[in-house]
């Protein structure tokens, strides 16, 4: 699972290139990519808002929701928005049964 | 009723892409929709998940066991571990009880999402029976 992140301006652009899924089987490789990214987001005096792009994620289960979660919490910390866009309808309802678009904004294909 | 198969992994988180492949050949052509696939991977991987990592304590030496049948409409599928079952606070949650904490917690969702997608589940000691309709 490759992550490219694009910085612009205020914005973080992180999209998910390879694979189609963020769950149980791939959450730590995952993790090994996005942790570094997520500390320079935080750290970047610039950047007000960290963008996941879930263009290419058909699959996400509560191990996935809960990386997305402690991703927000991270955000937070450092006074940075968290935000989902290109999320597919199977997964926004996701977002909306377990209330984690309360805080996060999630935005439909 | 008839029981129609049963698979027996170990309890490692790597034998859920296999698991998951058994689950499509052998449960999706039994979907009325295809949009039911997603819900069923879902649930299954939900449960799954649940036996290797919080029953079975991913203890490779213990099994995760899955089968089922058709009963009428409804699409029975059980998943047994090795464990003590699922404790009886965790096994109360669902999606109208949710509070703040719960929002911002870092697990207790699984049982949540299985409850809203399955037409019944059924606690019973190490075993979890998830009932659909299909």
């Amino acid at each position: 699972m490759l992550l490219i992140n694009k910085i612009d301006q205020e914005k973080a652009v992180v999209l998910f290139t390879e694979g189609d899924r963020i769950d149980t089987t791939n959450l730590k490789t995952i993790k090994e990519q996005l942790n570094p990214i997520i500390n320079d987001i935080s750290d970047a005096n610039n950047c007000i808002e960290s963008v996941f792009d879930l263009d290419n994620i058909n699959f996400i289960d509560s191990s996935g929701l809960a990386m997305i979660i402690n991703v927000y919490k991270k955000l937070l910390e450092n006074d940075k928005r968290l935000v989902l866009i290109n999320v597919n309808e199977m997964i926004s309802n996701l977002f909306d049964i377990t209330k984690v678009n309360t805080f996060v904004e999630v935005n439909k294909r | 009723m008839s029981l129609l198969n049963k698979l027996t992994v170990q309890s490692k988180i790597s034998a859920i892409d296999v698991l998951m492949q058994w689950v499509s050949l052998h449960m999706f052509p039994l979907l009325k929709k295809k949009e039911q696939e997603d819900t069923l991977h879902l649930v299954i991987q939900e449960a799954v998940v649940n036996a290797i990592v919080h029953g079975n304590k991913e203890d490779e030496s213990k099994n995760v066991a899955i089968s089922y049948f058709l009963k009428d409409s409804d699409l029975h599928i059980i998943i047994e571990d090795e464990g003590d079952g699922i404790p009886k606070k965790a096994q109360k949650k669902d999606e109208k009880s949710i509070t703040s904490k719960d929002m911002l917690a870092e697990s207790g969702r699984g049982i949540i999402l299985i409850k809203h997608f399955c037409k019944e589940v059924n606690f019973k000691k190490n075993i979890l029976e998830l009932v659909l309709e299909i």
